[in-house]
Protein backbone atom coordinates (compact mmCIF):
# COMPACT_ATOMS: atom_id res chain seq x y z
CA UNK A 1 0.00 0.00 0.00
CA UNK A 2 3.17 2.43 0.72
CA UNK A 3 3.28 2.02 -3.25
CA UNK A 4 0.16 2.78 -4.40
CA UNK A 5 0.57 6.03 -1.96
CA UNK A 6 3.47 6.93 -3.61
CA UNK A 7 1.49 6.74 -7.22
CA UNK A 8 -1.52 8.89 -5.79
CA UNK A 9 0.73 10.84 -4.87
CA UNK A 10 2.86 11.91 -7.99
CA UNK A 11 -0.54 11.99 -9.64
CA UNK A 12 -2.05 14.21 -8.06
CA UNK A 13 0.71 16.11 -7.97
CA UNK A 14 0.76 15.95 -11.76
CA UNK A 15 -2.21 16.59 -12.18
CA UNK A 16 -1.98 20.29 -10.40
CA UNK A 17 1.01 21.02 -11.35
CA UNK A 18 -0.51 20.45 -15.41
CA UNK A 19 -3.35 22.91 -14.14
CA UNK A 20 -0.86 25.77 -12.73
CA UNK A 21 1.71 25.08 -15.61
CA UNK A 22 1.98 28.80 -14.98
CA UNK A 23 5.74 30.58 -15.35
CA UNK A 24 5.43 32.08 -12.03
CA UNK A 25 4.36 28.85 -10.33
CA UNK A 26 7.41 26.46 -12.11
CA UNK A 27 9.75 26.80 -9.77
CA UNK A 28 7.72 25.80 -6.72
CA UNK A 29 5.79 22.82 -8.53
CA UNK A 30 9.22 21.76 -10.15
CA UNK A 31 10.29 21.18 -6.29
CA UNK A 32 7.40 18.84 -5.84
CA UNK A 33 7.70 16.99 -9.07
CA UNK A 34 11.85 16.91 -8.50
CA UNK A 35 11.15 15.29 -5.19
CA UNK A 36 8.02 12.87 -6.95
CA UNK A 37 10.50 11.98 -9.65
CA UNK A 38 13.05 10.80 -7.47
CA UNK A 39 10.45 9.01 -5.43
CA UNK A 40 9.16 7.11 -8.53
CA UNK A 41 13.03 5.97 -9.83
CA UNK A 42 14.25 4.98 -6.57
CA UNK A 43 11.80 1.88 -7.06
CA UNK A 44 13.20 -1.00 -9.10
CA UNK A 45 14.76 0.60 -12.65
CA UNK A 46 13.09 1.05 -15.19
CA UNK A 47 14.24 0.75 -18.92
CA UNK A 48 14.60 4.26 -20.30
CA UNK A 49 14.10 5.58 -23.66
CA UNK A 50 13.25 9.35 -22.68
CA UNK A 51 16.18 11.16 -24.10
CA UNK A 52 14.39 14.43 -23.44
CA UNK A 53 15.98 16.63 -20.66
CA UNK A 54 14.19 17.26 -17.17
CA UNK A 55 11.60 20.23 -17.47
CA UNK A 56 12.19 20.86 -13.74
CA UNK A 57 12.69 24.50 -14.54
CA UNK A 58 14.39 26.29 -11.35
CA UNK A 59 14.58 22.50 -9.35
CA UNK A 60 17.73 23.07 -6.77
CA UNK A 61 20.08 19.97 -8.33
CA UNK A 62 21.45 18.10 -5.40
CA UNK A 63 25.44 18.72 -6.06
CA UNK A 64 27.83 15.51 -6.85
CA UNK A 65 31.33 15.88 -5.70
CA UNK A 66 33.86 13.51 -5.50
CA UNK A 67 34.53 12.68 -1.94
CA UNK A 68 38.13 12.25 -2.40
CA UNK A 69 39.70 14.21 -4.71
CA UNK A 70 42.94 15.72 -4.13
CA UNK A 71 45.31 17.57 -6.22
CA UNK A 72 46.86 14.36 -8.35
CA UNK A 73 45.58 13.34 -11.22
CA UNK A 74 42.73 15.46 -12.94
CA UNK A 75 39.13 15.52 -12.71
CA UNK A 76 36.61 16.45 -15.37
CA UNK A 77 33.17 17.42 -14.83
CA UNK A 78 30.63 17.06 -17.75
CA UNK A 79 26.72 17.13 -18.07
CA UNK A 80 24.66 13.93 -18.47
CA UNK A 81 24.26 14.26 -21.94
CA UNK A 82 25.57 12.08 -25.01
CA UNK A 83 27.51 15.37 -27.01
CA UNK A 84 30.24 15.12 -23.71
CA UNK A 85 31.50 11.66 -24.17
CA UNK A 86 34.18 13.52 -26.75
CA UNK A 87 35.29 15.89 -24.00
CA UNK A 88 35.96 12.73 -21.84
CA UNK A 89 37.76 11.02 -25.11
CA UNK A 90 40.14 14.47 -25.29
CA UNK A 91 40.53 14.17 -21.46
CA UNK A 92 41.60 10.63 -21.50
CA UNK A 93 43.97 11.23 -24.53
CA UNK A 94 45.55 13.83 -22.85
CA UNK A 95 46.19 12.87 -19.63
CA UNK A 96 47.88 9.75 -21.13
CA UNK A 97 50.09 11.61 -23.78
CA UNK A 98 51.42 13.72 -20.58
CA UNK A 99 51.82 11.07 -18.76
CA UNK A 100 53.84 8.95 -21.32
CA UNK A 101 51.04 6.56 -21.68
CA UNK A 102 51.64 3.56 -24.99
CA UNK A 103 48.89 4.11 -26.90
CA UNK A 104 47.91 1.00 -26.31
CA UNK A 105 47.01 1.99 -22.65
CA UNK A 106 45.82 5.37 -23.57
CA UNK A 107 43.00 3.30 -26.15
CA UNK A 108 42.15 1.47 -22.78
CA UNK A 109 41.62 3.89 -20.55
CA UNK A 110 39.43 6.10 -23.11
CA UNK A 111 37.43 3.26 -24.37
CA UNK A 112 37.01 2.34 -20.29
CA UNK A 113 35.92 6.00 -19.40
CA UNK A 114 33.70 6.26 -23.09
CA UNK A 115 32.03 3.03 -22.19
CA UNK A 116 31.40 3.47 -18.70
CA UNK A 117 30.08 7.24 -19.42
CA UNK A 118 27.71 5.97 -21.98
CA UNK A 119 26.27 3.60 -20.15
CA UNK A 120 25.16 6.32 -17.31
CA UNK A 121 23.76 8.88 -19.65
CA UNK A 122 22.02 6.36 -21.81
CA UNK A 123 20.40 3.97 -18.56
CA UNK A 124 20.65 6.60 -15.54
CA UNK A 125 17.31 7.67 -15.68
CA UNK A 126 15.51 10.76 -15.51
CA UNK A 127 16.70 11.85 -12.11
CA UNK A 128 20.10 12.30 -13.42
CA UNK A 129 19.62 14.57 -16.51
CA UNK A 130 20.18 17.51 -14.43
CA UNK A 131 23.25 16.11 -12.54
CA UNK A 132 26.67 16.12 -13.46
CA UNK A 133 29.14 13.49 -14.07
CA UNK A 134 32.54 13.16 -12.51
CA UNK A 135 35.88 11.67 -13.65
CA UNK A 136 38.42 11.63 -11.51
CA UNK A 137 41.88 9.67 -13.30
CA UNK A 138 45.21 10.09 -10.82
CA UNK A 139 48.53 7.47 -10.98
CA UNK A 140 49.76 5.68 -7.85
CA UNK A 141 52.86 4.76 -8.61
CA UNK A 142 52.84 2.61 -11.84
CA UNK A 143 48.84 2.53 -11.73
CA UNK A 144 46.35 4.16 -12.83
CA UNK A 145 43.00 4.70 -10.98
CA UNK A 146 39.75 6.08 -12.28
CA UNK A 147 36.93 6.83 -10.62
CA UNK A 148 33.25 7.78 -11.73
CA UNK A 149 31.23 9.84 -9.68
CA UNK A 150 27.44 9.52 -11.39
CA UNK A 151 23.97 10.86 -9.28
CA UNK A 152 21.54 8.40 -10.99
CA UNK A 153 19.70 5.32 -9.70
CA UNK A 154 21.76 3.27 -7.78
CA UNK A 155 23.09 1.02 -10.36
CA UNK A 156 26.09 -1.70 -10.02
CA UNK A 157 28.18 -2.17 -13.67
CA UNK A 158 30.17 -5.23 -11.30
CA UNK A 159 27.25 -7.50 -11.51
CA UNK A 160 26.72 -6.82 -15.44
CA UNK A 161 26.24 -10.69 -16.47
CA UNK A 162 28.68 -11.55 -19.40
CA UNK A 163 27.63 -11.81 -22.75
CA UNK A 164 27.57 -15.46 -24.27
CA UNK A 165 30.38 -15.11 -26.35
CA UNK A 166 30.34 -18.40 -27.64
CA UNK A 167 27.25 -17.33 -29.73
CA UNK A 168 28.27 -16.66 -33.53
CA UNK A 169 28.48 -12.67 -33.52
CA UNK A 170 25.32 -12.93 -35.98
CA UNK A 171 22.80 -14.91 -33.09
CA UNK A 172 24.09 -12.35 -30.04
CA UNK A 173 22.12 -10.47 -28.50
CA UNK A 174 23.21 -7.11 -28.32
CA UNK A 175 24.08 -6.19 -24.98
CA UNK A 176 26.37 -5.72 -22.17
CA UNK A 177 29.29 -5.56 -24.61
CA UNK A 178 30.39 -2.32 -22.84
CA UNK A 179 30.80 -3.72 -19.67
CA UNK A 180 32.59 -6.92 -20.93
CA UNK A 181 34.99 -4.61 -22.70
CA UNK A 182 36.21 -2.69 -19.51
CA UNK A 183 36.33 -5.76 -17.45
CA UNK A 184 38.81 -6.93 -19.94
CA UNK A 185 41.27 -3.88 -20.35
CA UNK A 186 40.61 -2.47 -16.65
CA UNK A 187 42.95 -4.74 -13.92
CA UNK A 188 40.68 -4.46 -11.52
CA UNK A 189 36.85 -2.53 -10.65
CA UNK A 190 34.98 -1.72 -7.66
CA UNK A 191 31.51 -0.42 -7.25
CA UNK A 192 30.03 1.45 -4.14
CA UNK A 193 26.92 3.56 -3.72
CA UNK A 194 27.33 6.35 -0.92
CA UNK A 195 25.88 9.50 -0.17
CA UNK A 196 23.79 9.02 -2.81
CA UNK A 197 26.19 8.64 -6.06
CA UNK A 198 27.24 5.53 -7.86
CA UNK A 199 31.20 5.38 -8.00
CA UNK A 200 32.71 2.95 -9.82
CA UNK A 201 36.93 2.86 -9.13
CA UNK A 202 38.77 1.01 -11.84
CA UNK A 203 42.32 0.71 -11.71
CA UNK A 204 45.07 -0.59 -14.39
CA UNK A 205 49.02 -1.15 -14.25
CA UNK A 206 50.44 1.08 -16.83
CA UNK A 207 54.34 1.78 -17.08
CA UNK A 208 55.71 4.94 -19.06
CA UNK A 209 57.48 1.81 -22.22
CA UNK A 210 53.95 -0.39 -21.86
CA UNK A 211 53.03 -2.21 -24.84
CA UNK B 1 37.88 12.44 -33.50
CA UNK B 2 35.10 12.23 -36.28
CA UNK B 3 33.91 9.63 -38.70
CA UNK B 4 33.90 10.12 -42.27
CA UNK B 5 33.11 6.88 -44.47
CA UNK B 6 33.59 6.09 -48.35
CA UNK B 7 32.66 3.34 -49.87
CA UNK B 8 32.48 1.68 -53.52
CA UNK B 9 31.42 -0.80 -55.60
CA UNK B 10 34.10 -3.58 -56.37
CA UNK B 11 32.01 -5.66 -58.42
CA UNK B 12 28.95 -7.44 -58.42
CA UNK B 13 26.85 -7.34 -55.11
CA UNK B 14 30.58 -6.88 -53.40
CA UNK B 15 31.25 -3.15 -51.60
CA UNK B 16 34.38 -2.23 -50.21
CA UNK B 17 33.36 -0.02 -47.03
CA UNK B 18 35.92 2.13 -45.68
CA UNK B 19 35.70 4.08 -41.93
CA UNK B 20 38.08 6.61 -41.01
CA UNK B 21 38.68 8.13 -37.69
CA UNK B 22 36.44 7.18 -34.60
CA UNK B 23 33.52 4.70 -34.16
CA UNK B 24 31.93 5.66 -30.94
CA UNK B 25 28.85 6.35 -29.39
CA UNK B 26 28.44 9.52 -31.32
CA UNK B 27 29.32 8.35 -34.77
CA UNK B 28 28.01 4.55 -34.92
CA UNK B 29 24.90 6.05 -36.47
CA UNK B 30 26.76 7.17 -39.43
CA UNK B 31 27.84 4.14 -40.68
CA UNK B 32 24.49 2.76 -40.07
CA UNK B 33 23.36 5.36 -42.46
CA UNK B 34 25.79 4.92 -44.96
CA UNK B 35 25.26 1.16 -45.07
CA UNK B 36 21.48 1.72 -45.55
CA UNK B 37 21.25 1.77 -49.57
CA UNK B 38 23.60 -0.52 -49.68
CA UNK B 39 21.64 -3.44 -48.06
CA UNK B 40 19.40 -2.51 -50.08
CA UNK B 41 20.68 -4.25 -52.70
CA UNK B 42 20.83 -7.29 -50.62
CA UNK B 43 24.85 -7.59 -51.05
CA UNK B 44 26.46 -10.55 -50.99
CA UNK B 45 29.20 -9.51 -49.18
CA UNK B 46 30.56 -6.15 -47.55
CA UNK B 47 34.32 -5.60 -47.14
CA UNK B 48 35.48 -2.91 -44.69
CA UNK B 49 38.80 -1.85 -45.19
CA UNK B 50 39.64 -0.42 -41.57
CA UNK B 51 42.95 0.31 -42.24
CA UNK B 52 41.98 4.42 -41.13
CA UNK B 53 39.90 3.20 -38.29
CA UNK B 54 41.46 4.61 -35.34
CA UNK B 55 39.04 3.73 -32.32
CA UNK B 56 35.93 1.68 -31.57
CA UNK B 57 33.81 1.71 -28.82
CA UNK B 58 30.92 -1.46 -28.04
CA UNK B 59 28.61 0.99 -30.17
CA UNK B 60 30.74 1.04 -33.14
CA UNK B 61 30.92 -3.28 -32.54
CA UNK B 62 27.32 -3.13 -32.50
CA UNK B 63 26.78 -1.95 -35.91
CA UNK B 64 29.11 -4.84 -37.50
CA UNK B 65 26.73 -7.09 -35.15
CA UNK B 66 23.62 -5.70 -36.61
CA UNK B 67 25.00 -5.60 -40.35
CA UNK B 68 25.76 -9.25 -39.72
CA UNK B 69 22.10 -10.45 -38.56
CA UNK B 70 20.75 -8.24 -41.61
CA UNK B 71 23.10 -9.77 -44.19
CA UNK B 72 22.18 -13.48 -43.48
CA UNK B 73 18.78 -13.13 -44.00
CA UNK B 74 19.57 -12.42 -47.81
CA UNK B 75 22.55 -14.57 -47.91
CA UNK B 76 25.42 -11.74 -47.50
CA UNK B 77 27.75 -11.80 -45.40
CA UNK B 78 31.02 -9.60 -43.97
CA UNK B 79 34.48 -9.41 -44.20
CA UNK B 80 37.61 -6.76 -42.96
CA UNK B 81 40.78 -5.87 -43.72
CA UNK B 82 43.71 -4.29 -42.61
CA UNK B 83 42.43 -4.15 -38.20
CA UNK B 84 44.60 -1.51 -36.57
CA UNK B 85 46.09 -3.49 -33.56
CA UNK B 86 43.80 -1.90 -31.04
CA UNK B 87 40.48 -2.29 -33.19
CA UNK B 88 41.74 -5.90 -33.72
CA UNK B 89 41.76 -6.30 -30.31
CA UNK B 90 38.39 -5.04 -29.25
CA UNK B 91 37.00 -7.39 -32.05
CA UNK B 92 38.98 -10.13 -29.89
CA UNK B 93 38.10 -9.53 -26.89
CA UNK B 94 34.05 -9.33 -27.76
CA UNK B 95 34.97 -13.01 -30.02
CA UNK B 96 33.72 -11.16 -33.10
CA UNK B 97 36.43 -12.86 -35.27
CA UNK B 98 35.45 -16.50 -35.93
CA UNK B 99 32.33 -15.62 -37.72
CA UNK B 100 34.05 -12.80 -39.88
CA UNK B 101 36.95 -13.91 -42.51
CA UNK B 102 39.57 -10.88 -41.82
CA UNK B 103 42.09 -10.31 -44.49
CA UNK B 104 45.50 -9.50 -43.89
CA UNK B 105 45.84 -7.17 -47.46
CA UNK B 106 44.22 -6.10 -50.21
CA UNK B 107 46.06 -9.18 -52.51
CA UNK B 108 44.51 -11.39 -49.92
CA UNK B 109 40.93 -10.02 -50.59
CA UNK B 110 41.58 -10.27 -54.38
CA UNK B 111 42.18 -13.47 -54.73
CA UNK B 112 39.56 -14.34 -52.45
CA UNK B 113 37.33 -12.31 -54.96
CA UNK B 114 38.24 -13.61 -57.43
CA UNK B 115 38.14 -17.48 -56.18
CA UNK B 116 34.15 -16.74 -55.35
CA UNK B 117 33.44 -15.05 -58.94
CA UNK B 118 35.29 -17.87 -60.52
CA UNK B 119 32.90 -20.43 -58.51
CA UNK B 120 29.87 -18.45 -59.08
CA UNK B 121 30.63 -18.57 -62.55
CA UNK B 122 31.14 -22.79 -62.58
CA UNK B 123 28.11 -22.84 -61.06
CA UNK B 124 25.98 -21.03 -63.39
CA UNK B 125 28.31 -21.97 -66.35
Amino acid sequence: MGDFSYFLDYYVILILYRLFCMAKYKAWFGGFMQRANYIMENQPMDSVNDQTAHQAGAAKTRSCRISNADSSGRTITIPCRLSQIEPVRDFARQFGNENGWSDSVTFDVTLTLEEIVSNIIIHGGEACRNHPIVIWIRLIGNEAVLVVEDCCNPFNPTTVPPPDLECPLEDRQIGGLGIHLVRQVMDDMEYRFESGKNILQMRKQVNANDS
Amino acid sequence: MALTVTSRVKSTGVYVVSPVGSLDTNTYDQLEKRLEPILQESPRLIVFDMAGLEYISSMGVRVFVKLKKQLKKTGGTVTMLRLQPQIQKVFEIINALPSVTIFSSIEEMDNYLDLMQRETSEKNG
